[in-house]
């Protein structure tokens, strides 16, 4: 490997003593703050009062059977759901005028902001027994409570993410492979099916496994409008808040991390299939703009649904805004700034607080993840598989557990953190450390190995591969991942919320103070704030990162560097 | 790239803007305090120190907390958890809690938390001015008020349905309200756990009989104990059962709901205040507690801030408070028996209501 490198063996050999270093700090932080909590957890379920014990596993198993079969079935439904709404909402931005491509761009930032809890209640606002729409337009009286609003719900808001993760890999696809399609008599709808599906096909995948482990671990959408329909996670919520009971909230956890594994396996194995699909597949871009609408058939399916999805988060996030500057007094509805007084009545410290805590958190957390999907997935190491599921792991699992596995891990010893922003820092940014992982391997797999293998018979080291080449084609996984990471540091509570100390509050706890108190107009206008706040950053370094990347300073980043 | 590398530059300058801002502020009320200390006549005890870190139900309580640290000393943070997230979170640190002080919750928490020696022994002079059955025997929990339940009602709803609004706990398992009601899960809410305990202790053998005859009017079990009032506020349902104070009336400003307090008794439970074991500074927990109860103006802010004047069952002689109810009114309860019996409720609850998971 060195020999490749004669000519500056001096600089190869210090590369490489540095290249181990960063290796080795990498795989220590991550099983220090995510392998370590999660084996805490794991040791929590099989401690009874009397040292080691499996009793709670003997009725796990077959009491909570129907609620695994009832995640996995709303995990199923979600997943598909949201990754083909995706495909749609993705195709409507990438395949439109500029002007409207921004517009929709603008409200899937939006949608990507969803606080905790508000989301549901304003679509129960919307569509419930007494909703704007269900009764005052349509007249209806629905029931919205049940598993339907929870698929509905998790596909929603499971969209924007997906539909952001494939927008980047979208704009990637080489256009002149939708010519040359279109040349060869194809129409737009099978270039479609048979061009474009296949290419992004590495990010659907990453699109389904991560909705569906995301779904499984999702507690907040149930709670609000599942009604008596229960899942493994309600039931964790349950037994940690009902009856402040560890062993048996663990054991359920390792129960939920089974179907997960199931699916990142296959997940795993389905990756490897499609590496073949695209080694020697250069995509790289051509630079023609062309206009590549879809029509007919296809395009009338793709813009439905991607209408519907816009439509919906129209309505939600307007009547959020509008639950914040108006209340409905005996069936009237009056304009009101007393939310707007009441919420600067409120600590403004904990904005500041979670704004420092989200930058953060993006910016520590998108550099660990790219860095860390290099080497599993490009240098390939020993175990990466492992690394890559420890990862995904807290991904998996209801935050509140996470947040626990956290204080049993780093409440004693010469690893005593809690009670410091550091604890909560880093429980942010493993809680999500995935997604970016996700998105730079999906970067990844549209580049094909050779460009890395003829950059480095060309004298490049392992370094300057990274930090020229792949580095320049990371952007679009880099723009989603801060997005993801800065949006989920400003309205995660779950797995914080036990990591807080009364000195260091964010600013999700003055939302759920308004929500448990019953105060729906305030809370709706803290949401609106921090909805404002995080899509202002976001939207920076959304169109920072956006500027010249994809079309043009593609695989040409070698000519430019050398 | 060379954009990214600029707004990268503008932004940290931001983060540290903020880092510094956010600092600043913390020192500012530590010089008021100095300042104050100046100010202040004699004080013959000399001053806590430190900071006083509370776990309390609502952001609410910081005119209270003020008070405190202007006449005793030391600076109040708090944050606002559930009853049962506190526990979860307690039994996790392992003893080594990371706040001082527990203001608020159910009683039933507070009697779980003594049992696993979570919490610290406070004795103090104006403890034996407190109403016994609202206190730890043992001085190991007090209570700041009571919580009490009753019914709220959607007028709308009910005369859409041509119903009449229920006038006590047996009306609730009358065929007519099917799907109306909404409770939340007792589980959960503290509030709730007291309604299932109170009557089980009320109609004794036929409690059960009860509560599986109100299942069937019931749709769903909320999983927040404000949802009941929440959703009947926003026409989602008839008929609440729900915690009943001062807060309620901004209910019945927006929406045409009643309060109705059931003419068969109210359940009710104390609402616990408690110094944890072993926090970094026992002492000002402790101070704080004697100081909340040797004051009767400190009784009277916590009552205009809760909303109700309950904490004149928890000591009687307040001057200047009147009950909202009376207080025959309230069942007849053995709050003994509220830590004791709730693993055997709870459990027995969740095989009457159904089997997990089913619709």
């Amino acid at each position: 490997m060195k020999n490749k490198t004669a000519g500056a063996s001096h600089s190869g050999a210090r590369f490489y003593i540095l290249d181990k270093l960063i290796l080795a700090a990498l795989l220590a932080i991550v099983f220090l703050f995510v392998l370590y909590p999660l084996l805490c957890i794991v040791k929590q379920s099989v401690t009874g009062d009397e040292g080691f014990s499996l009793a709670v596993y003997e009725s796990i198993f077959g009491e909570n059977l129907d609620l695994l079969k009832n995640s996995v079935f709303v995990a199923l439904l979600s997943a598909a759901l949201s990754t083909a709404l995706a495909v749609a909402v993705a195709f409507s931005v990438r395949f439109t005028s500029k002007k409207i491509g921004r517009l929709l761009m603008g409200i899937l930032l939006v949608s990507m902001v969803s606080p905790p809890f508000i989301s549901s209640l304003a679509y129960i606002q919307l569509f419930g027994r007494n909703g704007m729409i269900s009764k005052g337009l349509l007249g209806l009286s629905l029931n919205p409570y049940g598993w339907q609003g929870v698929v509905i719900m998790q596909s929603l808001f499971f969209t924007s993410l997906n539909a952001l993760l494939l927008i980047g890999m979208l704009e990637r696809i080489d256009l002149s492979l939708l010519q040359a399609s279109a040349d060869l008599g194809a129409t737009r709808g099978r270039t479609l099916y048979k061009v474009v599906i296949p290419l992004i096909s590495p990010s659907l995948l990453i699109c389904f496994l991560l909705s569906f482990i995301r779904s499984m671990a999702d507690f907040g959408t149930p709670i609000v409008i599942g009604g008596r329909f229960e899942t493994v996670a309600t039931e964790i919520y349950m037994q940690i808040i009902g009856y402040s009971d560890l062993h048996r909230s663990s054991a359920l956890n390792v129960l939920l991390l089974i179907p997960a594994l199931f699916g990142f396996v296959l997940y795993r194995y389905l990756m490897k299939k499609n590496d073949k699909i695209f080694a020697g597949n250069n995509n790289k871009a051509s630079g023609t703009e062309e206009d590549f609408r879809i029509k007919g058939p296809s395009a009338a399916l793709v813009y439905l649904s991607a209408a519907v999805f816009f439509v919906k988060m129209l309505l939600v996030y307007g009547s959020i805004f509008l639950n914040s500057f108006s209340k409905n007094v005996r069936g009237d509805r009056r304009f009101t700034f007393e939310y707007m007084e009441a919420l600067f009545e409120r600590n403004m410290d904990t904005f500041i607080r979670s704004v420092v805590y989200a930058l953060i958190v993006a910016l520590v957390g998108t550099f660990i993840g790219i860095l860390l999907s290099y080497y599993v997935e490009r240098r390939k190491i020993r175990f990466g598989n492992f690394v890559d599921f420890v990862v995904t792991m807290p991904y998996m699992l209801p935050g509140s557990c996470f947040g626990i596995g956290y204080i049993l891990a780093f409440n004693h010893g010469p690893l005593k953190i809690t009670g410091t922003a550091l604890i909560v820092i880093a429980n942010m940014i493993f809680k999500q450390l995935s997604i970016t992982t996700k998105a730079v391997t999906a970067s990844l797999a549209q580049i094909s190995l050779n460009i890395d293998d003829a950059a480095r018979d060309l004298g490049a080291n392992k370094l300057q591969v990274f930090k020229d080449i792949l580095l320049p084609n990371l952007k679009p996984a880099f723009a989603t991942g801060f997005v993801n990471n800065f949006t989920s540091a400003m309205i995660t509570a779950g797995s914080v919320i036990f990591l807080i100390t009364p000195g260091q509050k964010i600013a999700v706890f003055t939302l759920f103070d308004s929500i448990n108190t019953g105060k729906y107009g305030e809370a709706s206008m803290i949401s609106t704030f921090i909805i404002l706040i995080t899509v202002m950053i976001n939207v920076i370094f959304y169109i920072g990162f956006s500027e010249g990347r994809g079309r043009r300073s593609h695989v040409s980043g070698i000519k430019k560097s050398k | 790239m060379q954009k990214a590398k600029r707004l990268l530059a503008v932004l940290l300058v931001l983060v540290m803007a903020c880092a510094l801002a956010a600092c600043g502020k913390e020192e500012e009320p530590k010089k008021e305090q100095g300042a104050q200390e100046g100010t202040t006549q004699e004080n013959e005890a000399p001053k806590l120190e430190g900071t006083l870190k509370v776990i309390a139900t609502s952001e609410n309580y910081g005119p209270l907390f003020e008070k405190f640290t202007e006449e005793v000393g030391p600076e109040v943070e708090f944050i606002s958890m559930s009853s049962g997230e506190v526990l979860s979170k307690l039994k996790a640190e392992g003893g080594t809690p990371a706040a001082d002080l527990w203001f608020g919750g159910g009683i039933d928490a507070f009697m779980d938390a003594k049992d696993n020696n979570l919490l610290e022994k406070v004795d103090f002079d104006a403890a034996k001015d407190l109403a016994e059955e609202y206190k730890d025997s043992e001085n190991y929990w007090f209570s700041k008020g009571v919580t009490v339940v009753g019914f709220i009602v959607n007028n709308e709803i009910l005369a859409e349905k041509g119903l009449e609004a229920p006038k006590s706990w047996d009306d609730l398992t009358k065929e007519e309200y099917r799907g109306e009601i909404l409770m939340s899960n007792p589980a959960i809410s503290g509030t709730n756990y007291a309604v299932v305990n109170a009557l089980l202790q009320t109609k004794g053998d036929d409690g059960w009989d009860y509560f599986s005859k109100l299942n069937e009017n019931i749709t769903y079990y909320a999983k927040r104990g404000a949802d009941p009032s929440t959703k009947v506020g926003a026409g989602e349902a008839g008929i609440g059962i729900t915690y009943i104070d001062g807060t309620l009336d901004e209910l019945k400003e927006t929406s045409d709901v009643s309060i109705i307090y059931p003419t068969d008794g109210m359940p009710y439970v104390p609402e616990g205040v408690a110094a944890f074991a072993n926090g970094e500074n026992t002492e000002a927990a402790k101070a704080f507690i004697e100081w909340f109860y040797s004051d009767d103006e400190n009784m009277k802010q916590l009552a205009e801030i809760d909303q109700k004047n309950t904490c004149l069952l928890v000591k009687p002689d307040i001057e200047g408070l009147e009950l909202d109810f009376d207080q025959s009114k309230l069942m007849e309860e053995d709050l003994t028996l509220f830590g004791k019996e709730r693993t055997d409720i709870l459990e027995q609850w969740n095989a009457l209501i159904g089997d997990k998971g089913e619709e």
